[in-house]
């Protein structure tokens, strides 16, 4: 089996720990009892085979080291976030004191700096926390660079910047395997694209939200960018998915409530009921297409914004009509059928597995 | 960690860019302050107001800049300038329907134009003279109602006003707008009075649709695009120096520095930190 990356390597260690589980199981029940030569074989192939996965991908091998990996992140995660806190005060602290020429070799060295910390902390590191951590400081510090470049030279602000950011967070996500960084590519370059939908509209820049439709092409595209092969990314595939769809529905939530933000022609009620009408469309269709590709991020994100849409509506029609303890009861008996309705497809899903 | 591949291609693509990007921002900054500026005013601390809260951390001064309104009166924002109407609005590149009025009505739609701002010139005057109008007027109403308390609660405000006018207001105004710059500089050629900046305006609808009234439409200057300037250190101490009446209040002084401010290629602004100068009262007019 090919192993391209920490989560395929942690999925096969799981594996085999389950077997071997089952197989201490049997034993003990007398149901399966390998001889001594199969033994031998099936323990130095997994022995070997951990070893090699623990080596090269730094994977858990039992729920102790589990737990002490989630430390490590969020420890990773506050460390980053305090790193980069700690250079944007320190630069405000210490400005005044440089010379134009000095601020200047500062801002531009601090990110390639970054860059290169980051590279040789990937190449000599086991684990990757340090790059990962230093890859956040690495983005931080060019977004300090071009922020404060703007500030110090009185550039006009322009929605390039949050271009030029994400293709940054995406190099070092691809490089570092960093979750975290993919996120943030990924808003920026969707505020990049979606300012841009909404200066062809008419509108300026920085007014991108005035027209919700504007994040449509970000999400359109973002959605099917991990169609091209992203086995070797630990989750990548998910997130881009997941928030995809965030910034497709979310849209399609304000517009099902406000309907003069579209761009279409037609009367504001029209409008609203199309996009209440599409909220639980793609919702169910999004639901349907990651069942059928085995996307259980979609399934899940389709499930939650269909629950929205359907109790976004049920306050808009029943909210100030009924005593609010039948109101809850209806909600309440909604969640029960929605409960039935998901558990019919768990079992449909199981049965075609 | 397994080193991924491609890894280090990343790595030098990204180093590639980040150098990129700072290039040519500092080209384009280059490119903006080469050859002549395409103008150079010399401002007041009328025109550069400095923060409420004045501290060590301070690295702008805030362009003040104002417009005569429809009315007459000066204002720096909310209300509409006279020259600022449809056809104007019109060469900016807005369009106007049928259903304008109701789409501008609930949007908030902004667009980037070239400013032109008028320093200490007519439109100044201007303001000066409405200001005086506005105290001879209560005066003269005064002269027939000698007692009148509200009139001379009036009377008090319009001197204040006119003190504030002569003494402290800015004398910056923003006097015309377009998309054109070279047109613009053809069309107010001094280029020490006009500056030429980017701005943001908006549209103001008047005028109900449910009443069938055909609507107005007005523009409104939102803001520069560059609205804060930076200082370097030189002249943060120098201004710091004018301590402790750091803040310039309304009316209570005249003001104490000037700087000479360049816009250039690409209308950026920057501040000459050699051009600081102190200023004393007398000639602060």
């Amino acid at each position: 089996m090919d192993i391209h990356s920490k989560l395929e390597a942690q999925g096969r260690v799981d594996q085999v720990l389950a077997f071997q589980s089952e197989l201490s199981f049997l034993e003990q029940h007398e149901l399966l009892i390998l001889d001594d030569a199969q033994n031998t074989r099936l323990q130095s192939y997994h022995a070997q085979l951990l070893t090699s996965l623990q080596k090269s991908y730094d994977v858990d091998l039992n729920s102790n080291e589990k737990q002490l990996t989630m430390g490590m992140k969020i420890a990773s995660f506050i460390g980053a976030l305090g790193l980069a806190a700690s250079l944007f005060f320190l630069f405000y602290q210490f400005w005044d004191k440089f010379a134009l020429l000095s601020q200047v070799a500062i801002l531009v060295a601090t990110p390639v700096l970054g860059l290169m910390a980051t590279y040789f902390i990937s190449i000599k590191e086991t684990t990757g926390y340090y790059a990962k951590l230093m890859a956040l400081v690495t983005l931080s510090g060019f977004v300090l660079n071009l922020v404060m470049l703007g500030s110090i030279f009185n550039i006009t602000p322009s929605p390039n910047a949050f271009f030029v950011w994400a293709v940054l967070a995406f190099f070092l996500a691809y490089s570092t395997d960093n979750r975290l960084l993919l996120a943030a590519g990924i808003f920026s370059i969707a505020f990049f694209i979606s300012a841009r939908v909404g200066v062809w509209g008419g509108l300026y820049w920085l007014n991108l939200g005035e027209r919700p439709e504007n994040f449509f092409v970000a999400a359109l595209i973002l959605f099917w960018v991990p169609a091209f092969s992203h086995t070797r990314y630990a989750g990548f595939d998910s997130i881009y998915r997941v928030l995809a769809m965030v910034l497709f529905f979310i849209p399609v939530l304000v517009l099902s409530h406000w309907g003069s933000g579209s761009y279409l022609d037609f009367d504001r009620n029209v409008i609203e009921g199309v996009y209440q009408a599409a909220g639980f469309f793609f919702s169910g269709l999004l639901i349907w297409l990651g069942i059928k590709r085995g996307w259980l991020d979609v399934v899940n994100t389709g499930n939650v914004f269909f629950v929205l849409f359907l109790y976004t509506k049920m306050f808009d029609w029943w909210w100030e009509i009924m005593p609010k303890y039948v109101f809850f009861l209806l909600v309440g008996l909604f969640a029960i059928l929605l409960l039935t309705i998901f558990k019919r497809l768990k079992n449909s899903l199981g049965e075609s597995a | 960690m397994k080193h991924l591949p491609g890894s280090k291609t990343l790595f030098i693509l990204a180093l590639s860019l980040v150098l990129l990007v700072n290039a040519f921002i500092l080209i384009g900054v280059w490119y903006n302050r080469s050859g002549l500026a395409e103008s150079v005013v010399v401002l007041t601390e009328r025109e550069l107001h400095m923060p409420y809260r004045w501290n060590r951390d301070q690295t702008s001064v805030r362009i003040d800049w104002r417009a005569i309104s429809s009315d007459g009166d000066s204002y720096s924002g909310y209300s509409s300038p006279a020259w600022f109407d449809e056809n104007k609005l019109v060469s900016l590149g807005f369009e106007f329907s049928d259903d304008s009025a109701t789409d501008y009505k609930k949007h908030f739609i902004e667009a980037e134009a070239v400013l032109v701002l008028e320093y200490d010139g007519e439109t100044y005057q201007q303001a000066v003279k409405h200001a005086q109008k506005r105290v001879l007027d209560i005066e003269k109403k005064l002269s027939r109602l000698v007692d009148d308390e509200d009139l001379l609660s009036d009377l008090k405000r319009a001197k204040e006003n006119l003190k504030h006018e002569e003494q402290s207001a800015s004398r910056l105004f923003v006097i015309d707008a377009g998309l054109d710059k070279e047109a613009l500089r053809i069309q107010y050629p001094d280029n020490q009075r006009y500056i030429l900046a980017y701005g943001i305006v908006d549209v103001r609808s008047t005028g109900s649709y449910r009443n069938n009234t055909k609507p107005t439409f007005t523009g409104r200057i939102d803001r520069l695009s560059v609205q804060y300037l930076y200082i370097d250190n030189s002249v943060y101490s120098n201004i710091d120096k004018l301590k402790p009446s750091l803040q310039y209040s309304r009316n209570e002084n005249s003001p104490r520095f000037s700087l000479a401010v360049h816009y250039g290629q690409k209308l950026e602004p920057w501040i000459d930190s050699s051009s600081f100068a102190l200023l004393n009262n007398s000639i602060s007019r």
